[in-house]
């Protein structure tokens, strides 16, 4: 309501306000130059100035000599030679032009110095001792700004970072394929020819646990024919041969001879002396046997128990070196391990260098711009 | 004496941040985030967390400093004493010094950029200078103003919207607009000099 008022009364003020009678005395500088030329192209602030009722202007430009490329901009002006006859005045007007600061920033110095020179801008570069190859890190003013022509840009510039080291990573020694060779036949060999034969092909021997020490070969892992990596261990079984015929021959011989014996009548006494000494030992031997069988098969039994459980640790540790599960490690040591060093001492106790900040306030530079309905 | 003209909010950084502790923290993130002060550890040969976080945290509040030192009733006046009608107005007021004219300002928009910065030393050596950037713009709409002996001696205002971006090294940190109070009519005390007589 009290806004509404006072717009009132403004109005009202405006209407009843006086037409100035005294002229402005000539001589004084009080032309004043349409608002926002500063900023604007020079091609658009002339046309701004040209042809403005009850003004007569006369437009001049500094430098007189100004890059064409880019385009150069007013960023600010000078009034002189001002004659005026309020509303009407007549003044010199010399603008002075600058342009847009070039993005300099991750230029090499040397390339921003070219810029800078090709904008007519001087170059302020900081360290001025700065190799061509440094990097402009930040500028001022920054890129985009309007700097008359000749000012100075001052720009950072860091050392280009040391060349990345080329690391080369020394390729692992390539395993080849692990070749396939085909498992021989073994069955009916004994151990020592199957290791012959197994060698021969690249592959390991090795006798199942529970097989007997001796005899020929009755099973076979893989099987015959089965194509597996080279040095693949084939487990065998042994089978326990049959009883040697040494001891057969005699027991032959023996049976042979009571036949014989029994057969023929001619067999003397003596002959029948030695079949009752032969029934005899054979008496000993029933009554021994069962004992020695008994200890035997508890033996054997624990033999087995043992040897199951060895078995089975043994499995355990060579299961990824068996082919069928076509697992293949190969062990590589890192070349180039994430090596980091800590300091034991709390970072509490670091002194801090001396830092100080010297902030520059700006009152910075209005401009008003009417807007126009 | 010095004349003001009180704003709600006063300064850019509560027009920024409602809690002005915010714009050390903003500014500190942004700092951290561009890396931008890496460059002064590796010169100095600090590149230890407790240096870094020591310098950003000595920059951050320099920076937040800055922002708080920017007065906007003192920016606005800074454009107000460009308005071509009011300097018209105030002339007139300077040949006639019985003289008081009534000026309406029609909509209008004032910008001011700012370009403060803050020097770092380590040691006493200066490492580096971080630059920042406040532009601020002001939309106005219909206000009156009175002029009296070449000076602005009051104004009554109409509404204002502010905006504000705050930079650092070309990189926003943060922006804002917002409605601003102006008051409704503000005495200016002895005035606002707008047109001085020449000497002869």
């Amino acid at each position: 309501m009290f806004r509404h008022f006072s717009m009132l009364a403004v109005s009202s003020a405006l209407v009843l306000s006086p037409v100035p009678s005294v002229p402005v005395p000539e001589g004084i500088d009080q032309c004043v130059a349409p608002d926002g030329i500063p900023g604007q192209p020079l091609e658009q602030a002339r046309l701004m100035l040209t042809g403005l009722p009850k003004n007569e202007i006369r437009i001049q430009v500094d430098p007189e000599d100004y890059p064409s490329e880019p385009p150069p901009y007013v960023v600010g002006y000078r009034i002189t030679d001002c004659s005026t006859d309020y509303p009407y005045q007549q003044y010199t007007i010399t603008l002075e032009l600058g342009t847009q600061a070039p993005d300099l920033r991750r230029s090499p110095r040397g390339d921003a110095e070219t810029a800078l020179a090709g904008a007519g801008l001087g170059a302020d570069p900081q360290p001025a001792d700065a190799g061509a190859d440094w990097t402009v890190t930040d500028q001022n003013p920054p890129p985009g700004a309007l700097v008359r022509y000749g000012t100075p840009v001052r720009f950072n510039l860091v050392a280009p970072s040391s060349p990345t080291p080329r690391v080369t990573t020394p390729s692992p020694p390539v395993d080849p394929l692990p070749s396939l060779v085909k498992v021989p036949k073994l069955k009916g060999l004994d151990a020592a020819k199957a290791e012959q034969r197994l060698t021969k092909a690249g592959l390991l021997i090795r006798l199942d646990p529970d097989s007997p020490r001796k005899g020929k070969i009755s099973r076979q892992d893989p099987a015959a024919g089965t194509e597996v990596a080279k040095r693949t261990r084939v487990t065998v079984w042994l089978t326990r041969a049959p009883e040697p015929e040494g001891g057969g021959d005699d027991t032959g011989t023996a049976d042979g001879s009571a036949a014989e014996a029994g057969a023929g009548s001619e067999l003397g006494p003596a002959v029948l002396g030695m079949a009752v000494l032969a029934a005899l030992s054979l008496g000993l031997v029933f009554l021994v046997r069962p004992k020695r069988r008994k200890a035997s098969r508890r033996r054997e039994s624990s033999q087995r128990r043992e040897a199951s459980q060895r078995r089975e640790a043994s499995q355990r540790r060579e299961a990824p070196q068996q082919h069928g599960n076509s697992i293949h490690c190969v062990a590589y040591p890192d070349p180039a391990p994430n090596l980091e060093i800590h300091p034991a001492r709390s970072t509490a106790s670091i002194a801090l260098p001396d830092i100080w900040v010297e902030p520059y306030a700006d009152p910075g530079r209005q401009e008003l711009r009417e807007v126009v309905p | 004496m010095t004349v003001l003209i009180e704003t709600k909010p006063s300064t850019a950084d509560l027009l920024l941040f409602a809690d002005p502790q915010n714009a050390a923290a903003a500014l500190s993130q942004a700092l951290d985030a561009r890396r931008m002060l890496e460059a002064v550890g590796d010169e100095a040969r600090r590149a230890d967390s407790v240096f870094r976080n020591a310098l950003n945290g000595k920059v951050a509040e320099a920076g937040g400093e800055l922002l708080r030192g920017l007065d906007l009733g003192a920016v606005l006046l800074g454009g107000w004493q460009r308005y071509r009608d009011l300097r018209i107005a105030a002339r007139k007021t300077v040949e006639e010094p019985s003289s008081t004219e009534l000026v309406r300002l029609a909509e209008h928009r004032i910008t001011s950029r700012h370009a403060p910065y803050v020097d770092v030393y380590v040691d006493g050596r200066r490492v580096t200078r971080v630059d920042f950037g406040i532009d601020l713009a002001f939309d106005i709409t219909l206000m009156h103003a009175s002029v009296r002996h070449g000076r602005l001696m009051s104004l009554g205002a109409g509404d204002c919207t502010a905006s504000v971006t705050w930079s650092v090294r070309g990189f926003p940190v943060a922006q804002n607009k917002a409605s601003l109070a102006l008051p409704l009519n503000v005495k200016l005390g002895k005035g606002i000099l707008l047109y001085a007589e020449k000497r002869s």
